[in-house]
């Protein structure tokens, strides 16, 4: 064994493992935000002088953001449970990691990814339709903002659509970006299990030879 | 989970886990196989000579044989390779 393989063993699953943690964080904002903009839109407060439409349809995304927010939290807790097995025993691992041990690993991981494979490719559609969400929610706060500023509305109500349409669009950019990286986590497995299934006829061929 | 191993991965797993001599019982309970999966893999690797069973008295217990060790080295190498070959991902 190389320590590069190791150490890339490392790095793929401390990433995979942060992303799947930053996905669940950004699924419970979703529908935290989602809970958050629904009842100010369906009150009407603090922003009475925004247009009821606008409000309408802020609340509209909001209900979409939230459904999605619990997608997104129970679908990244499945596949995070899976991993977090594996990275506990490379981590309770002390002294030189034999091959068999990383081969063990590896082993656990591509299962994993069979496991998760019909999965993952909602995490990446579903990350990608909530940060797109998130961003449709910055641009409605800051039209928002901009709506109080002609109708009067000054101080903190005036500011507020703005600081929050700021977040969101933080938010909705950082989840699309999460969802890239599950979709580069999927492209590399998938060309791993290609070329597992070309091993297995050599992995065949060695165990009939008898 | 024992279902997204392939055949190839679960018989490595028996004989890697079989270095030191395993029971049955103990062999299915590692590798997460119920008794009539674990019989017919078991009952393979002994038929193909990567298997032995040793009967001491009443117990029986199996051991990976030298032949083994061929499977378990390219096994081994290939799934590495695999890290090797296929650039990683990172955040």
């Amino acid at each position: 064994m190389t320590d590069s393989t190791l150490s890339q063993f490392k790095d793929e699953l401390n990433s995979f493992f942060m992303l799947a943690l930053l996905n669940m964080a950004f699924g419970a904002l979703a529908m935290a935000f989602g809970i958050q903009y629904m009842i100010r839109a369906v009150l009407g407060l603090p922003l009475e002088q925004t247009a009821p439409a606008l409000r309408v349809l802020a609340g509209l995304i909001s209900l979409i953001g939230f459904g999605l927010g619990l997608m997104w939290i129970s679908t990244s807790a499945k596949v995070l449970k899976g991993m977090e097995g594996i990275r506990r025993d490379m981590r309770s691992h002390n002294g030189p990691v034999p091959d068999e041990t990383l081969a063990g690993w590896i082993v656990r991981m591509m299962a994993q990814y069979r496991e998760n494979k019909k999965i993952l490719p909602w995490m990446i559609t579903i990350g990608r339709l909530g940060g797109c969400v998130f961003v449709a929610l910055g641009a409605v706060n800051i039209f928002e903002g901009f709506s109080a500023g002609q109708a009067g509305g000054a101080g903190l109500d005036g500011i507020l659509p703005f600081v929050a349409g700021a977040i969101n669009l933080a938010i909705g950019i950082a989840t699309i970006a999460v969802s890239i990286g599950f979709h580069r986590y999927s492209a590399a497995w998938e060309r791993r299990l290609d070329e597992s299934t070309k091993n297995e006829k050599i992995l065949e061929q060695t165990l009939e030879q008898r | 989970m024992a279902e997204r191993r392939t055949p190839y991965e679960i018989y490595w797993e028996i004989l890697v886990f079989c270095k030191t001599a395993k029971t049955f019982t103990g062999i299915i309970n590692r590798c997460d196989l119920n008794s009539k999966i674990g019989q017919e893999y078991i009952g393979f690797l002994c038929s193909k000579g990567y298997l032995l069973l040793i009967k001491d008295g009443e117990r029986s217990n199996y051991i990976a044989t030298e032949k083994a060790q061929e499977y378990i080295a390219l096994f081994t190498e290939l799934y590495e390779k695999l890290f090797d070959k296929i650039p990683g991902f990172r955040l």
